[in-house]
């Protein structure tokens, strides 16, 4: 049974287009995160799911039913916002109730099903508090809270985590982990930080100018984007792109010897994509090219070196484990990972 | 959601701005009317008159003198009320001990009406026990009982004094928050790069004070324009209608000689000249939105 | 920073020289000297209601009193007539704060949480009413209420200044709504709220600060009014406040002692509003000016 399903949706803002034609299935208990830089669409997409923002065309099902035009509230679906949107004025017990409140749900039940959420998310102890007298992660676990007790279909959440320090996001990163597989829950999950979308998602969906890039497990994103922008989005630090020719598959490159990758479809201009990780100092006299050592930061567990080439205007970037020491100014033969290597077309499809 | 917002808006509004339009719009527009005719107050009956009431304006001294010592006022109420609430503000917001209580005081006399004011300052302007005389007959040391309020010469001027110092603690006020909006780093830049207190205010305090001054200035002009109970009391825009100011004008033509035509027309006058003011407020507050956002 | 030399003094630590700044006392002295020009007329008010009219007519107004006269007092508060006053000015201002705060809520809701094409032109027409002068809408809001039979009773005082409050009550609102996520109003949609519940349940109660200040507001310049009284009423039953202060300086002409108690009394109400709210009042008559 698919939780939710979006058919070629659409919005315009006027004449402005912004989403041009999204299509998604969503199975139940399955954890999608949205990803994609600021203005791609994403955060516009999930409020047009949550009913906020309406559809321009296209269709919204949720558990089957068209909520394309229906109320916010009658879809079935809980958000939790950036801000975590708690009412300032209302105690924690009360923000969670709110909806069943307005409901008219009898006290008793009310009582008892925040008591329940409570348990669930360790805040019996925070109950009568007000949101002001919280910690950033108590707000964060009332919002889900107040989430939680509607027993939605579907739970969105915007950007959960930006507003939370270092640490705290890390912890609350896995207790969303952990919440997803007690509940079962489907899961709709915006984000702009690559990290939080391959640690928690089952399926990302990279957004880009309003039209979904490519949908797939994490690990499948990582290892055959589908395109130049997936490739460069996904990874940190980010993939090296070096523009390049090849002729009937054959590619050439001045100062880089790489004639012996072949890429059938590969002609005319092409981009070469090496991740930071798939470059390594060669220990033989056979390289590939050799680079001036830029500028190094070292990160503890392992160093960034960023090298100057004759055949790229600019520094690669290239993972050092930290046992290798790499100055400033030194010349390095440095041999790449054939397997690994990445080719996009004029148009960055990948090849 | 479209349609159920749609519902809201025109629930929610329908009674503001129906109460709006009818007590405030309606009669703005139906002043205009009011200006052609020749209707006296009471009677059911009245007759176009055309354009002779506006004709007649310029033949009315007494709304030639009016209009003048409106003008008077506006030039008095942009200087007075504007360096003198600068001023209050600049020295309190130095840090001085009891900046609160000073605050409070300058502030108090907003919260008096006009009629109590008006009172107040004629008692400071009576020419026997007046306050003024006495602190001129102890300086000068000699008998002087001049009456300010009923002389032509310094009846309307009086009465702008009073008004002013009713008028400053609101300038004061918009000018402390504008200083508090200034930030403190760079105060500190000027600081670091040595300016003294004079270069300070000078040339970085008052510029992002602009703000602030546009709003105090045009807000003691249009309140200037406004300007009725204060002198009603005073002077009543007397002697001789020396203080007349065109608020009044209009007021005696309408509610003492039942011209209510006529005084249509001074009011429609008086709406041109707000609105031709509160257009170039609203400019000038665009403006310098873009500059100091 | 100059004097580098006592870096190297004997505790080993650099000691600012202290020199004495005369700034603090110039001000200080400036500022005393203008609050007690700034009181005077004030204080004169407060001198002549404890001494007797001879007192007075004799020129001691402005001497400190040897002895409080309570007489002033007593005649006024004793006058039923200033009863009538008192009590015709409080049933006009609290209905008409009350009122004008209402539909300002409502409009300001709208404003800042429901936009639509054209609204910032509507609300600026609206927010544009309160600086007009009164004056131009005086006689066809005399002929309307003539019309109406209203003439010489509380009513058009309290529909004129409910109006006339609508222009900053909705100005204030859609200000401080506006500082009220919008995400509040979206999670609360989300359970289930309409906007009738989101202004009252949500966007009000967390306004009510914004309430305060419109309330000690409105409250002032409706006790303080003059004008309209004066163009509405004709009875001294209806008379305000500030109209029956005029009026009484016939009867009590050159009674200033009574004058005084009369104005003090009649101030009495909006004192007390500005001394315990005068945070309020600040707030909004800055954000009602600035945010123009």
């Amino acid at each position: 049974m698919s939780s939710l399903s979006l058919k070629n949706i659409k919005k315009s803002y006027g004449q402005h287009e912004v989403i041009h034609g999204v299509d998604l299935e969503v199975e139940k208990g399955e954890f999608i995160v949205f990803v994609g830089p600021s203005g791609c669409g994403k955060s516009t997409m999930l409020r047009m799911i949550s009913g906020l923002e309406e559809v321009t065309s296209g269709q919204i099902s949720i558990a089957d039913k068209d909520v394309t035009r229906a109320h916010p509230s009658k879809r079935e679906i809980a958000m939790v916002f950036q801000s975590y949107a708690l009412f300032p004025h209302m105690s924690v017990a009360e923000n969670i109730s709110f909806g069943l409140r307005l409901g008219k749900t009898p006290k008793d039940e009310v009582k008892r099903r925040v008591n329940e959420v409570a348990d669930t998310l360790q805040i019996t102890h925070l109950l009568e508090r007000f949101p002001r007298q919280l910690s950033g992660g108590q707000r964060q676990r009332v919002a889900i809270g107040r989430a939680i007790i509607r027993n939605p279909q579907v739970f969105l959440f915007d950007e959960p985590l930006s507003n939370l320090d270092a640490a705290l996001r890390v912890q609350m990163r896995l207790e969303i982990a952990r919440l997803h597989k007690r509940l079962g829950a489907t899961i709709i999950y915006v984000t702009h930080d690559q990290t939080e979308a391959m640690t928690l998602a089952d399926r990302i969906v990279v957004f880009n100018h309003g039209v979904i890039e490519q949908v797939g497990r994490p690990i499948d994103l990582y290892e055959r984007p589908a395109n130049k922008f997936v490739a460069g989005f996904l990874g940190a630090p980010s993939m090296n792109f070096i523009g390049a020719t090849a002729q009937q598959g054959a590619i050439q490159l001045d100062g880089f010897n790489i004639n012996d990758a072949q890429r059938a479809e590969a002609n005319g201009a092409i981009t070469l994509g090496i991740r930071p990780e798939h470059m390594s100092i060669s220990n033989t006299e056979a390289c590939d090219f050799s680079a001036k050592v830029e500028l190094v930061e070292e990160l503890g567990s392992e160093s960034l070196a960023y090298l100057q080439t004759s055949f790229s205007s600019d520094p690669l970037t290239m993972r050092v484990d930290h046992s290798i020491t790499v100055r400033e100014g030194d010349m390095l033969p440095v041999s790449v990972n054939r397997e690994l290597l990445h080719v996009f077309a004029e148009g960055g499809a990948s090849l | 959601m479209n349609q159920s917002n749609t519902f809201w808006r025109v629930a929610l509004l329908a009674l503001p701005l129906s109460v709006f339009a009818l007590i405030i719009i309606w009669p703005l527009l139906s002043s205009f009317y009011y200006g052609f005719t020749n209707w006296n107050g009471f009677s059911d009956t009245y007759d176009f008159v055309g354009f002779e009431n506006f004709g007649k304006l310029f033949s009315d001294r007494l709304f030639m003198s009016a209009a003048i010592n409106t003008i008077i006022w506006m030039a008095i109420a942009v200087v007075l009320p504007t360096v003198l609430g600068l001023s209050l503000a600049l020295l309190i917001d130095s840090h001085v001990p009891g900046g609160p209580i000073f605050k409070t005081i300058f502030y108090l006399p907003i919260c008096l009406s006009a009629v109590v004011v008006g009172q107040v300052w004629v008692w400071i302007y009576q020419p026997d026990w007046g306050l003024l005389n006495s602190i001129i007959e102890y300086v000068t040391n000699d008998r002087f009982n001049y009456a300010w309020l009923a002389k032509p010469d310094s009846a309307l001027y009086s009465v702008i004094v009073a008004w002013s110092w009713q008028a400053t603690g609101l300038s004061m006020v918009i000018y402390l928050a504008g200083l508090t909006a200034i930030p403190g780093d760079l105060l500190e830049v000027c600081e670091l790069e040595g300016a003294t207190t004079w270069q300070r205010i000078r040339h970085v305090i008052l510029p992002l004070l602009t703000p602030a001054t546009v709003v105090v200035v045009a807000l003691s002009v249009i309140n200037s324009l406004k300007g009725f109970d204060i002198l009603y009391i005073m002077t009543g825009g007397g002697p001789f209608n020396s203080s007349d100011t065109l608020a009044m004008h209009m007021y005696n033509e309408s509610f003492k000689k039942y011209l209510m035509g006529y005084g249509s027309a001074i009011s429609v006058v008086l709406f041109l000249v707000a609105l031709t003011i509160i257009r170039l407020y609203f400019k000038q507050l665009k403006k310098v939105d873009e500059i100091y956002g | 920073m100059a004097d580098t030399a006592s870096l190297g003094s004997a505790s080993g630590e650099y000691v600012a020289p202290k020199r004495f700044n005369p700034w603090p006392v110039v001000i200080f002295i400036c500022l005393f000297t203008l609050a007690i020009l700034f009181l005077a007329p004030t204080f004169g008010v407060l001198l002549s209601s404890v001494k007797t009219t001879r007192d007075i007519a004799l020129g001691d107004l402005w001497a400190i009193p040897s002895s409080m006269y309570w007489g002033n007092y007593i005649e006024v508060l004793s006058n039923p007539a200033v009863h009538g006053y008192m009590l015709n000015t409080f049933l006009v201002a609290a209905p008409a704060t009350a009122f004008s705060i209402g539909l300002g809520t409502l409009a300001g809701y709208v404003f800042s949480k429901l936009p639509f094409k054209g609204s910032d032109l509507v609300f600026l027409l609206v927010v544009s009413g309160m600086f007009f002068p009164p004056q131009v809408i005086l006689i066809p809001l005399f002929r309307l209420f003539n019309l109406m039979g209203l003439i010489d009773t509380l009513w058009p005082m309290i529909i004129v200044h409910t109006a006339l409050g609508i222009p900053i009550c909705t100005l204030l609102m859609r200000n401080f709504f506006a500082t009220v996520p919008n995400p509040l109003r979206e999670a609360a949609i989300l359970e289930g709220a309409n906007e009738w519940q989101v202004l009252t349940k949500i966007a009000l109660p967390i306004s009510l600060p914004a309430i305060a200040v419109l309330a000690t507001l409105q409250f002032t310049w409706i006790w303080n009014d003059f004008l309209w009284p004066l163009i509405f009423t004709q009875s001294d039953e209806k008379r305000t406040i500030m109209l029956g202060l005029v009026f009484m300086k016939g009867q009590y002409s050159v009674a200033w002692g009574i004058q005084g108690a009369m104005s003090l009394i009649a101030s009495l109400p909006t004192l007390i509003v500005f001394l315990f709210f005068q945070r309020y009042f600040i707030k909004g008559m800055t954000m009602g000016a600035v945010k123009g």
